[in-house]
């Protein structure tokens, strides 16, 4: 068993397992089996608590990950944004001084989250412009 | 209509997430299928050459007791039941039940190669450390599992 505290290095040191197999493209192929196998959670709230569901999801899973983090739902106006002051996962990569982040790590962020999220009706974005710093900003809103 | 927010600072949370542990699985599963077992076991030595590495230093330096802190600190944070025996040389780590084989089994079958996140793990981390490493024991069904570590003669 590889503790679930070292998943992180595991899952960087992947992608570059990965890209060595067959380019970035297998990079990405895996980031959108995961999406599909690993986000049914999400999916299903989502679909049952409309933007609701990506607060439920993510107040599980950041506070278990640790984040440092500002959430918001504005249902009125149907926005839910994260605002990621530390993530946790880019976060440890930087600290352990020992291993490099693959080096587009972040993005899997990216097409994980928008693959659930777009076919449910929603628009996805994530500025990831400061993630070498462990920062970015997620907005989630109701397609129109 | 409610307007939530949800304010945290890293401090304020104990860093746990089982569900890597699913992740972890589906990664296994994935390289099982479409690489074949051989390729589980390049990635997990890459992986533990790679990440590990400060680890392999202290046992190089401190023996068999810089393992054995590792281990105990692993399992107790994921709240495994395991007892170790060291003497003469020799580690045994006696390991009741996986508990991430118990919370894969949760949501979803465990990957015919998840035995590789111990047998090549270790394996790599006691190379060239005078250390050998040998799966005496494992269940697949739930990770019970007998680990032995021995001084190189």
């Amino acid at each position: 068993m590889i503790s679930c505290t070292d998943f992180i290095p595991a899952y960087s040191e992947f992608f570059k397992f990965l890209e060595k197999k067959g380019g970035k493209k297998e990079v990405v192929k895996f980031w959108e089996h995961l999406s599909e196998k690993y986000l049914i959670n999400l999916k299903n709230l989502v679909k049952k608590h409309g933007l609701k569901g990506c607060w439920l999801y993510w107040s599980k899973a950041l506070n278990e990950e640790a984040a440092d983090f500002v959430m918001e739902l504005d249902e009125k106006k149907g926005i839910f944004t994260i605002k990621m002051k530390k993530c946790p996962s880019k976060g440890r990569l930087i600290n352990a001084k020992h291993i490099k982040p693959y080096r587009d790590y972040c993005e899997h962020c990216d097409i994980l989250y928008r693959r659930i999220l777009e076919p449910l009706g929603y628009e996805y974005f994530i500025d990831l412009s400061r993630c070498e710093k462990a920062r970015c900003r997620t907005e989630v809103k109701k397609s129109k | 209509m409610n307007k939530l927010v949800m304010r945290k600072k890293a401090a304020d949370n104990v860093y746990f997430h089982p569900d890597f542990h699913i992740a972890m699985n589906m990664m296994i599963d994935y390289i099982e299928k479409k690489y074949g077992k051989k390729a589980v076991t390049e990635y997990l030595e890459q992986f533990a050459n790679a990440y590990y590495k400060p680890l392999k230093n202290k046992i190089k330096k401190n023996g068999l007791r810089a393992l054995r802190s590792y281990i105990e600190q692993v399992y107790k944070k994921e709240g495994g039941n395991i007892k170790i025996d060291n003497k003469n040389k020799i580690m045994q780590v006696y390991i009741e039940k996986c508990p991430a084989i118990s919370h894969i089994k949760k949501r979803t079958k465990v990957a015919n190669s998840f035995v590789e996140t111990t047998r090549t793990i270790y394996q790599t981390i006691v190379e060239n450390t005078g250390y050998d490493f040998e799966l005496k024991k494992y269940d697949s069904r739930t990770g019970k599992a007998i680990l032995i570590f021995r001084r190189k003669q």
